[in-house]
């Protein structure tokens, strides 16, 4: 179960709050070997993440998810490939937990790894039937899909205030669903049109209008 | 009337007729005799959703060739528990790869609770091998649930405006 036959381990301090467990998990993504992370919290049951299998397993519903834990420790153990941890827990999908805490952990702040002006990309679409989201984040997310942006791009062409979109570039991140652009890269043509143009026709030309059959539909079917 | 034509395909049994009857305001409801389930969704006056799927696999026909033709969005409908599920979505990101191109694609995957693999990680890896110039969703998804279908058509339909922004269409 774990590498080497032993319990490996590491502590990471003490925090409130889910920002330092973002940032743990985001570490351990870029980990080549398999690792186990187990967060524990005053007050509330431990969470274990596998990370060898995108899966985790809390007896807390997500919806009880504390907003602000308070003493927050976050613990990471190597896994043996293949043999992943304790088989008897009833272990579920990693983007809608990765999806809460993104929401969670650095408000409307960029993410601690991300830095200022950096572009990103869709890279996959978070599971978005197992995942309570709104129509605004549907737009950012499809808007994504088809170009490199920064966090005020997404916020220009989707009619959003810029916190809001960094936090779901932020929730995406988090999930490995976006990807940065590998270098410097000119804004596409969208945006610089968007960027030209008075604010009043700015505003009239993002989502109402640019997401008008997704608008009408949802229109239709509920759930704007 | 301004329409835009939806195509919802899949092997039996992975539930296209009932992703249609669910969703639909206006559904046909499902004749062996017939060729093709049909649904709408009115989004104006003069503007509908038509949502067109081949039961059983039956599309060979000139119907649904003209239909693919004029199609903006497809829903591939995978059944988890088929026998090569993987090959199922394959063949059929193939097969409709004009309307993938010219539109937008979306996938559900169904029965993901009766059998757990492939999983949605072992699609996407299929879809980006195949479509790599975007990411096509994939879901989880059971088509009895209104919810999901709903999320499913919403995703598929800002897909669309989406890239119809960024061509400047």
């Amino acid at each position: 179960m774990f590498a080497g036959g032993t319990s490996e381990v590491r502590e990471r301090p003490d925090t409130v709050g889910w920002r330092s467990v973002a940032t743990a998990m985001h570490s351990m993504r870029q980990l080549p070997m398999p690792m186990l992370l187990t967060v524990v919290m005053q007050d509330c049951e431990p969470l274990w993440v596998d990370f060898s299998t995108s899966r985790y397993y809390w007896e807390r519903s997500l919806l009880a998810m504390p907003e602000m834990p308070g003493g927050v420790t976050v613990y990471s153990q190597p896994l043996e490939v293949g043999n992943p941890p304790y088989p008897w827990v009833p272990w579920r999908a990693m983007d809608p937990l990765l999806w809460q805490i993104g929401r969670f952990a650095f408000g409307g702040e960029r993410a601690t790894w991300m830095r200022p002006g950096d572009r990103y990309a869709l890279q996959r679409w978070p599971n978005l039937t197992e995942i309570p989201h709104t129509a605004d984040e549907i737009r950012m997310i499809a808007t994504l899909a088809n170009g490199y942006l920064t966090a005020q791009e997404l916020a220009l062409l989707t009619g959003q205030d810029e916190p809001t979109a960094q936090q779901v570039l932020n929730r995406l991140s988090l999930m490995g669903a976006v990807k940065p652009a590998a270098g410097p890269l000119a804004p596409p043509s969208i945006v610089t049109q968007a960027q030209g143009q008075p604010q009043r026709l700015a505003l009239e030309s993002t989502p109402a209008s640019s997401f008008g059959l997704f608008n009408r539909l949802r229109d239709r079917l509920g759930g704007r | 009337m301004r329409e835009h034509v939806v195509l919802v395909v899949g092997a039996p049994g992975a539930g296209t007729t009932t992703a249609i009857n669910v969703v639909s305001e206006l559904a046909r409801t499902e004749d062996p005799s017939d060729d093709l389930d049909y649904g709408e969704i009115a989004l104006g006056p003069e503007e509908r959703l038509r949502l067109y799927g081949a039961p059983g696999g039956k599309r060979f026909d000139f119907m649904w060739s003209i239909l693919r033709q004029r199609a903006v969005g497809l829903v591939v409908l995978v059944r988890n528990d088929g026998p090569d599920p993987v090959a199922e979505l394959e063949g059929a990101l193939e097969e409709y790869r004009g309307v993938r191109e010219r539109g937008a694609v979306v996938i559900g995957i169904t029965h993901s609770d009766d059998v757990p693999s492939p999983t949605p990680a072992d699609y996407e890896r299929v879809v980006a091998a195949i479509a790599p110039e975007a990411p096509a969703p994939v879901f989880t998804l059971d088509p009895r649930r209104r919810d999901q279908l709903v999320t499913m058509l919403s995703v598929l339909a800002a897909n669309v405006d989406s890239r119809a922004m960024f061509l400047g269409r």
